[in-house]
């Protein structure tokens, strides 16, 4: 072959870049990895070109960046911490509109208590009942959003994706009874499911926290919580546990599909045949086809956990003040509807933007690992 | 048809495990309700010790769970269990919100359909243009956008700004046929009450319509795709017919997907909508299960869980036998 | 052009190119294809996968979806004598009119024919509604029970009533076969009729190819890898290597006398009908890549006669007997010095 078949634009540089310098870095480590993983990398970084074709895509990719950066140095950049509450500062800052300028006097409560720095302050988005800056606790949420899809997002689809493996592998009593399962949570509504369970669970997860001091300190790290809002913590994290329960039984189901199609090629058969042992075969042979498909599931439900997560809180269970959550800040916007609008605008966009990232990227990957539309999109790179 | 029924044999048999699968695990979802919740319903800390003795004993709180869970479903399915917190039987409140449930499905799927299928189509016979790249981002945004954030935005708008709807109250006609206004208001031709509904219904639905709305279009959009790269469909092209007839066959064949999905959707509606039926005040399923949560009403949550879970496994039958009726090649 | 005394042309192709524009680059798929063939005859396409002979049956009623394009050359149809039908500058509408009903295609697959979600006679009499055949889709379905049984299918009157899934491959084909002669045809295209079913069917449905051309009187271009087929059933054949037709000849003419390096190659490959081999031997090398094909002679690098010429331009076609002609240097003038 030898043609060149993409006219490389820049981004596709830096995915040379990028994808070569890793690889090199970790040949450095394990001599010969680059060598054995020749063809996979190239692969990659086509599939990273016809990415970056598409401007959705991209547009996807550009917004989950951007809120990651946010969720990551949100608490940090955030003007005031998420529980300052400036109307002890300028009583005006109650309910203050985007762009009001509040004043910390030196020496005030709001001073000395919640140590915040004397002089003017815009508060850009306003502020809610408590005084508290609308665009601190934006930026806090981000952090609660994103910590929250991660944990859910790290546990939940594992469970499923190991059990739908084995049922689909093993087939027989295994598969039945694992399937029987799956249907009886399945027959839950998930969101339904999530409210009773995140009903009756918090007691535990707040006795579980206190048992166990480094999970706390651990837990407080990662949600860039005070110490002394474990009580609200705890209550967050019991979504996660709700969400781990709602979230494995449809990865399960996904996965036997697709384990089921993929035992039916000939290549899984031989392997099979020869007596190559049944983990190997998951390994080396299925689970490296269905991964394309599992990583566009996956990155979409990113996104379904992040609008999910939001709504739990907007109906109360989860995350309480003084915890920023951005699905909480609209429920409690929402009680002085129509007045303050700002407090239901604003965490209402930061919402759907984030969700929206992961669903453009995750559309784009989808048409990217499909080899049915992979083939138009190559078409289209190629001109003509 | 000895198949057919056959097959429709072997998928009862799994409807009943699953449905007993639904009453244990809520049940356990109760039995993990944490402290004493006898002492709860007796009124808190203040309840006195022989009420709350009382209770125990009423509920048959001290027993074995398994004992506890024979006597649950009982009661449950004998309509014989009251609610300690609302003292009703717990199945004739979950019936009375039954109407409101089925009313705002009834509307929300009619949006779905109606709009979420032409969308789909329009988008995949023009893909790849720019009325593709449109319809395909504004789906996007319909599934990544928070409902309870477009339901205050659409009320801000359509009753704030112009009073285009009501947010109290039910329309309830004087004459009841089979128990649902809005089914009974067209029998009759009231179009007074008729309106009424519509009035009340028309923007809580499309909220709860809107992320389906999009899903619904891109499903058929790429079910449409797909089918327009099977075999047969260059062939009819050999054969010499019309694009409209040939646009029928697709349709046809990617419609087997879209109906399994709607068929789930609808069944998803009929359990309930929390968040919408919170924001305007609709006292459906949804807002029964939320009220159960938040009054420690464990008894009437697991009632309304249950009734959920059979409707659900219910329509998951009638879809899978639909499926096997419209597509001749599912064997049974 | 190279046609038979007496021959009235159905179809004329000149000189067509076809194109497929891929990510990986320009597929020359046809390159400059010329033939002829006659009224009422059996014309065979024969060659390995990938040469072309369905793109240019495809071609014949430009039904080439993108991305692949019909880039030159001319095509004519003849309906009746005398009466020229430029294919290429037909309405789509015009085009439609044709296919299906003045020429018709069975395709290899008969699966990948039939709409698994409709009947068969639902289909039948689709098509015969589709040119004006019916009126209604009630009496194409009637009318289809009489099809059926003309292309031998049993129990017609149960069959028309059934769903694809719930035929054998050899009653699916019948069906197509169905289908493609419910307008009466003048021209049948047949790609590879008999390729995806049993052995045992494959007879009884060329036998019934013939029989029903014989009865209505209708052209046939069969299109094959299989130069058993081709030896029985065919008038005249062309053979095609890499996107261009090497060798045509009357078919006895063909398996006698075989002038084209490839063509004699393909012979000693498959047990020959008409002559008695010893062993079966294969071609050295493999099809070349139609993005980059070889300069010259397309089939120069895999061939144990080959001249400098042959690398360098395209041969042109010669002219070796009544009917017979091969695209070779070896039977050049030049080609003939250079060989000795």
């Amino acid at each position: 072959m030898g043609e060149e078949v993409y006219e490389k634009k820049i981004l596709d540089r830096l995915v040379d870049l990028v994808v070569d310098g890793v690889a090199g870095l970790i040949d450095r480590v394990r001599p010969g990895w680059k060598k054995r993983r020749e063809a996979r990398l190239s692969e990659l970084k086509l599939t990273l070109y016809a990415l970056n074709r598409s401007p959705t895509g991209l547009l996807g990719l550009a917004l989950v960046l951007f809120f990651i950066a946010l969720a990551i140095a949100g608490p940090y950049i955030a003007p005031f911490s998420y529980d300052a509450q400036l109307i002890f500062c300028d009583t005006e800052a109650r309910l203050a509109p985007p762009g009001k300028v509040v004043v910390v006097e030196e020496g005030s409560i709001c001073h000395q208590v919640l140590g915040v720095e004397p002089g003017e302050y815009k508060l850009w988005l306003g502020a809610d009942d408590q005084g508290r800056d609308l665009l601190s606790r934006l930026l806090y949420g981000a952090r609660t959003s994103l910590v929250v899809a991660i944990l859910v997002m790290a546990v939940g689809p594992w469970i499923g994706i190991a059990l739908g493996l084995i049922a689909g592998y093993k087939g027989g009593v295994i598969d039945e009874v694992i399937m029987r399962i799956v249907d009886v949570f399945l027959a839950f509504p998930g969101l339904v499911l999530a409210i009773a369970l995140s009903a009756v669970l918090p007691e535990r997860v707040q006795a579980f926290l206190e048992a166990n001091p480094a999970a706390t300190s651990i837990a407080l790290d990662l949600f860039a919580v005070k110490e002394q809002h474990v009580g609200p913590l705890a209550r967050l994290l019991t979504v996660v546990i709700a969400l781990w329960i709602v979230w494995w039984p449809g990865y399960a189901r996904l996965v036997r599909g697709m384990v089921l199609s993929a035992r039916e090629n000939t290549y899984v058969e031989a392997a099979r045949a020869l007596g190559i042992p049944t983990g190997r075969i998951l390994r080396a042979h299925i689970l490296p086809n269905i991964l394309g498909p599992l990583l566009v599931y996956l990155t979409l439900d990113f996104g379904a956990v992040i609008l999910v997560a939001a709504g739990l809180s907007f109906l109360g269970l989860g995350a309480v003040p003084p915890l920023a959550d951005w699905g909480r800040i609209i429920y409690d916007g929402s009680q002085y509807f129509p007045n303050a609008l700002w407090l239901i605008v604003f965490p209402g966009l930061s919402i759907m933007l984030t969700v929206l990232g992961f669903n453009l990227l995750g559309d784009a990957m989808r048409d990217i690992l499909d080899p049915k539309t992979r083939r138009r999109i190559e078409f289209k790179v190629k001109g003509r | 048809m000895t198949s057919f029924r056959r097959f429709l044999l072997r998928r009862m048999l799994t409807f009943i495990p699953t449905i007993v699968g639904v009453t244990i695990v809520t049940f356990i979802i109760a039995a993990v309700v944490p402290g004493n919740p006898a002492k709860l319903w007796a009124g808190g800390e203040k309840a006195s010790p022989e009420v709350v003795e009382q209770i125990i004993k009423e509920y048959r709180l001290d027993r074995p769970l398994y004992e506890q869970y024979v006597f649950f479903m009982y009661k449950l399915l004998t309509n014989s269990m009251v609610s300690p917190v609302t003292f009703n039987y717990v199945w004739d409140e979950i019936l009375e919100r039954l109407p409101v449930t089925i009313q705002l499905t009834l509307f929300s799927f009619t949006y779905i359909i109606l709009l979420g299928i032409p969308l789909g189509i329009i988008s995949a016979l023009k893909r790849d243009t720019w009325i593709d790249a449109v319809i395909r981002i504004l789906a996007l945004i319909g599934l990544s956008t928070p409902i309870f954030w477009l339901a205050y935005l659409l009320i801000y708008i359509f009753f704030v700004k112009y009073e285009l709807t009501s947010l109290a109250g039910t329309p309830e006609p004087p004459y009841s046929i089979t128990g649902i206004p809005l089914i009974d208001a067209i029998i009759k031709l009231d179009l007074a009450t008729f309106r009424d509904i519509v009035y009340r219904y028309w923007l809580p639905a499309l909220t709860l319509a809107y992320p389906y709305i999009g899903f619904v279009a891109r499903l058929v959009r790429n079910s449409f795709l797909d089918a327009m790269s099977l075999d047969f469909v260059e062939y009819m092209d050999a054969r010499g017919l019309p694009p409209t007839w040939k646009y029928r066959h697709v349709l046809r064949n990617s419609l087997i997907p879209v109906v399994t999905a709607l068929g789930l959707i609808f069944g998803g509606l009929l359990t309930g909508a929390p968040i919408t039926e919170t924001i305007f005040s609709l006292p459906g399923i949804g807002k029964f299960l939320l009220d159960s949560i938040n009054n420690y009403d464990y008894l009437g949550l697991m009632g309304g869980v249950l009734f959920v879970g059979v409707i659900y496994v219910t329509i998951n039958l009638i879809v899978d036998v639909t499926y096997a009726l419209i597509d001749p090649r599912v064997r049974y | 052009m190279v046609v038979p005394e007496g021959c009235d042309p159905i179809i004329e192709v000149r000189d067509l190119k076809v194109n497929f524009y891929t990510y990986a680059g320009v597929v020359k798929a046809i390159d400059g294809v010329t033939f002829t063939i006659c009224r009422g005859e059996t014309y065979c396409l024969v060659g390995e996968t990938g040469c072309g002979k369905s793109v240019t049956s495809k071609a014949l009623t430009r039904l080439i979806q993108p991305p692949g394009r019909i880039e030159g050359g001319e095509i004519y149809y003849y309906p009746e004598p005398g009466k020229r039908v430029d294919i290429l500058k037909l309405s789509e509408k015009e085009l439609r009119r044709i296919r299906g009903s003045e020429i018709t295609y069975v395709y290899q697959d008969p699966s990948a024919a039939l709409d698994p979600l409709y009947t068969i006679g639902y289909q039948v009499a689709e098509t015969m509604k589709a040119h004006g055949l019916v009126s209604r889709i009630k009496e194409g379905v009637r009318r289809a029970v009489d099809i059926l049984r003309t292309v031998a299918m049993p129990d017609p009157e149960v069959r028309v009533r059934s769903y694809p899934h719930e035929l054998s491959g050899g009653m699916k084909q019948r069906s197509v076969i169905g289908m493609a002669i419910a307008n009466r045809p003048k021209l049948l295209i047949a790609d590879e009729p008999t390729t995806a079913l049993d052995v045992t069917i494959q007879a009884q449905i060329m036998d019934l190819l013939l029989e029903l051309k014989r009865k209505t009187g209708m052209t046939l271009l069969l299109i094959t890898h299989n130069l058993g087929l081709v030896a029985e059933y065919c008038d005249r054949a062309a053979v095609m290597y890499a996107g261009r037709i090497v060798e045509e000849a009357p078919v006895r003419e063909l398996f006698k006398n075989p002038l084209h390096p490839y063509t004699q190659a393909l012979l000693k490959a498959v047990p020959n009908p008409l002559a008695r081999m010893d062993k079966l031997e294969s071609i050295p090398g493999s099809v070349p890549d139609l993005i980059r094909p070889p300069r010259g002679c397309r089939f120069h690098p895999r061939c144990p006669l080959r001249m400098d010429v042959c690398s360098r331009e395209r041969p042109p076609e010669v002219l070796r007997g009544r009917g017979h002609r091969v695209a070779c240097w070896l039977y050049t003038d030049e080609g003939g010095v250079a060989g000795g």
